[in-house]
């Protein structure tokens, strides 16, 4: 006898149901969630930390030093090293997948792998731009305040250039996120795909920072520090100008390192 | 009808003693591939980056006067480029346990030696071996070919017999060796690959760089600092008050070592696998 199956619906995986699972997943994996809020809270507290330690050394400062004093770029200016977490996260954004398992039933339900990977990287490139939007302005505003209230110099976000900076360093952090889950692509694992996020950031850092000015101001770190958080020019210590430059240099690493993945995941197994 | 069981087969007793350990831990270490690759990814990487550190500071004493201040030759090629091997030093104690945990293995390996602080201890001793020969292989490479980079450039360098050299070349490798048991003991606190090479890389690498506008220089004191400022040094290094060159920074870090493995040791021996 021959036994009937029901017919199964033809796949809907087109990219809004690829989205919707990819947002699902983010959303409800607990360790994303508490990997999420803890990134927030962290990141903000040690930079509250460190901040409150500093502001009122500059209170202290002479004339000339407090004049040069760039108030918006020292207070973001700490998300230069807590970055770090925004880079796990987009590690473990795939590299979760891999040692669960469920990257095979998540290629199952979409089996165009670039599909799935386009899903992914929108995802959580939208996740990490609101969280880091969050930490940005949180550090923006508490800096401040931490400044006027040890009478150091402090600047608000209507002065000229302070709004761009504040909003591009969130956007840096989206990035760096991408930056991380291209690396957890390219490696499939979670300690590879660290190690590999902390060599292109802190390891390019330490290596091409201290020992070459003109090479150091295109390691991402550095970007962050001197550019892309600053309003006041740092040119003439050599490093990229206040604006988008640094910004549209990240956009090109994170996306080698995405195609990197991309090229990759298309072709191995999982 | 009654069911007589068979006499149970004599089973051997069991025999591993902390040899028997050893030799199961080193068979571990060298077979997983992932660790090897790692290790040999990250020593060549390492060289490279102190043949292109050495290289980029032989061009700035020759064009630069003030780059003479404080120029230490031992120092420009190994105190940052080392970092890619601390790095990898720390990947590969995490891994050596958090490997384990992620495959099941541990539970093979604790059912064969129950003792588990014993099983730590050859694990460590193990791993301490193998980084402490990976490490000095690494340094002494990576100072010379640094040495001929900035030979090449003309730029002052220094030869091992010169006063102070050769310990700053040697004690990085018991320095690597301590890293790699650092890292194993947050990868045993942990117990997952992420978390402890997130732990090990937010220790190491991103505390000194929070703590540097802190009162008081206590970066000075961070592994990385300690590193690149002290024990590889011959001469005083200016950067955050560092520690003298010497064997400071070799004794604080193996403090550091012996902390995280006594907490990997309390925990492993209360928890469950």
């Amino acid at each position: 006898m021959a036994t009937t199956f029901p017919a199964i619906p033809a796949g809907r995986a087109r990219f809004a149901g690829a989205l919707r699972s990819e947002w699902t997943k983010l959303r409800t994996i607990r360790s994303t969630r508490w990997l999420l809020l803890a990134l927030v809270v962290a990141t903000v507290a040690i930079g509250i930390g460190v901040s409150a330690a500093e502001a009122t050394g500059i209170a202290h400062q002479s004339a000339a030093r407090k004049a040069a004093f760039d108030p918006a770029n020292w207070s973001l200016s700490v998300l230069g090293f807590t970055q770090f977490f925004f880079g796990i996260l987009g590690v473990l954004a795939i590299s979760g997948e891999y040692t669960s398992g469920t990257i095979r039933s998540s290629l199952a339900a979409v089996p165009r792998r670039l599909r799935l990977l386009a899903a992914k990287t929108a995802v959580l490139g939208l996740a990490a731009l609101l969280a880091g939007q969050a930490v940005t302005f949180a550090m923006f505003f508490s800096g401040q305040a931490l400044l006027a209230s040890a009478g150091a110099p402090h600047t608000s976000l209507g002065q000229p250039g302070v709004a761009r900076a504040v909003a591009a360093t969130g956007i840096f952090l989206a990035l760096l996120a991408l930056l991380g889950l291209g690396c957890g692509t390219v490696f499939r694992r979670s300690a590879g795909g660290i190690a590999a996020y902390v060599t292109a950031t802190l390891v390019s850092f330490f290596i091409l920072g201290f020992s070459s000015a003109h090479l150091g101001k295109y390691t991402p770190v550095i970007m962050l520090l001197n550019s892309v958080t600053a309003v006041r020019s740092n040119a003439s210590s050599g490093f990229l100008p206040p604006g988008w430059d640094g910004l549209a240099l990240m956009a090109a690493y994170a996306a080698v390192a995405l195609a990197a993945g991309a090229a990759l995941f298309a072709r191995r197994d999982a | 009808m009654l069911i007589t069981t068979a006499d149970p087969v004599p089973q051997q007793r069991g025999h591993y003693r902390l040899s028997g350990v050893l030799r199961s831990e080193w068979t571990k270490l060298r077979t997983v591939r992932t660790s090897q690759q790692l290790c040999l990814g990250l020593a060549v990487a390492t060289i490279a980056a102190g043949a292109i550190v050495s290289s980029l500071r032989a061009s700035q004493w020759l064009s630069e006067p003030a780059a003479r201040a404080g120029y230490d030759p031992a120092n420009v090629t190994l105190g940052y480029p080392l970092i890619v091997a601390v790095l990898g030093a720390g990947v590969l104690g995490v891994l050596c346990m958090t490997d384990e945990y992620s495959t099941g293995m541990i539970r093979a390996s604790l059912a064969a030696v129950p003792g588990r602080l014993r099983l730590l201890a050859a694990k460590a001793a193990v791993l301490a071996l193998a980084a402490l020969l990976a490490g000095e292989a690494v340094s002494f490479a990576t100072f010379l070919a640094g040495q001929a980079v900035l030979r090449a450039g003309r730029a002052p360098s220094v030869t091992l017999g010169q006063p102070g050299v050769l310990r700053a070349v040697a004690l990085p490798g018991a320095y690597l060796a301590l890293l790699a048991l650092f890292g194993l003991g947050l990868g045993t606190v942990v117990r997952h690959a992420a978390g402890a090479v997130a732990a090990y890389a937010a220790i190491v690498l991103v505390l000194p760089l929070l703590l540097a506008g802190f009162p008081g220089h206590p970066a000075r004191f961070t592994p990385e600092t300690m590193l690149s400022s002290s024990v590889t040094a011959v001469l005083p290094q200016p950067a955050s008050n560092a520690l003298p060159p010497g064997w400071n920074g070799l004794l604080v870090m193996a403090g550091y070592a012996a902390l995280a493995l006594t907490a990997a040791g309390v925990l492993m021996s209360r928890r469950d696998a």
